[in-house]
């Protein structure tokens, strides 16, 4: 998985540059909150970010609060690092649109697994996503065969949206995921009989 | 004064590598952080020196937890409530701290055992 970071300390960068390719994730490092917002908006931007909270020009707050602006960028995770240690500091990292905050120096298994959360819940979003897309997709298919449909009320055809008036077997066929196989019932049966 | 890599392999789960390594990165970029802080404090801009005194304590603290952290927290802390006149003795006392700690952290960066 390819995560985002962006922290202007050439040390704190190294350093996560190297752990981050040990633990098989994919970073993509940069200097400071500019860069790290031109990046995202190429396509298929990263799903899971740390930012350094103090940076010149836009900082770690300043990303994260834009980010919010962007719905394509809705489901991104974003940790925030800072050696900020006071309460209220926290309270302005999480307010500005972070998920999580991480105060330095910190140790390097706590990041690990503070990004394998992350991860679980940007996996568990994407599925979601796409099963709702299945979901509308299905939807859309079962609107076809709801609301008020015009019949004749001799010969039972239909009237369709090109104002055809259509078979009801052939209407259902083509309207919706019903097949049909072919039988004949008691009463007709007994009909066809008494026809002979 | 005498740096103990400990607390630093640590935070790494035990990574002598990447510590020498962050050691030795921290040797090269030290003078620019600094001049970035004299520059600052120069300057007389209270937030510019709230803010570059914020960048080199989050780098040396990787290394130290007091010493050359504590001075660049005060001196963020001078910038943040404006006192500028605390600005010039704060940075002496952090550029005497920043040399004492740059000759250990020069020897374990190199890994240079036998000179420790």
């Amino acid at each position: 998985m390819r995560i985002l970071i962006a922290d202007d300390d050439p040390v704190q960068r190294h350093a996560m540059r190297t752990q981050l390719g040990k633990w098989k994730y994919e970073p993509l490092v940069f200097n400071d909150g500019k860069q790290a917002w031109q990046a995202l908006q190429e396509p298929s931007p990263p799903a899971l970010a740390v930012f350094d909270w103090n940076m010149p020009g836009m900082d770690g707050v300043d990303l994260c609060r834009e980010i919010r602006e962007v719905p394509a960028l809705a489901g991104m995770y974003i940790i925030l690092l800072t050696s900020n240690q006071e309460q209220k500091d926290k309270v302005v990292g999480l307010e500005s649109g972070a998920d999580d905050y991480i105060t330095k120096p910190f140790h390097w298994d706590e990041l690990r697994a503070r990004l394998r959360a992350g991860e679980r819940i940007v996996t568990l979003q994407q599925t979601l996503a796409a099963r709702v897309e299945e979901l509308q997709e299905a939807l859309v298919n079962v609107k076809k065969l709801s609301g008020l449909l015009p019949i004749c009320a001799y010969c039972k055809r239909i009237r369709d949206n090109q104002d055809y008036w259509t078979q009801v077997e052939k209407y259902l066929a083509e309207n919706s995921e019903a097949q049909f196989s072919h039988g004949i019932c008691p009463d007709c049966l007994n009909q066809q009989l008494a026809m002979k | 004064m005498q740096w103990n890599p400990e607390a630093l392999l640590d935070r790494l789960g035990g990574d002598e590598e990447l510590a020498r390594q962050m050691a030795a990165l921290f040797v090269d970029e030290c003078p620019n952080m600094l001049d970035d802080v004299r520059r600052a404090v120069a300057g007389g801009s209270a937030d510019d020196i709230r803010r570059v005194a914020h960048a080199f304590k989050g780098s040396v603290a990787n290394f130290v937890a007091d010493g050359p952290a504590a001075i660049a927290l005060a001196l963020e802390h001078a910038g943040r409530d404006e006192r500028l006149a605390d600005a010039p003795a704060l940075l002496a006392r952090l550029e005497g701290a920043v040399a004492e700690l740059i000759p250990e952290l020069r020897i374990y960066g190199r890994g240079d055992l036998c000179a420790s």
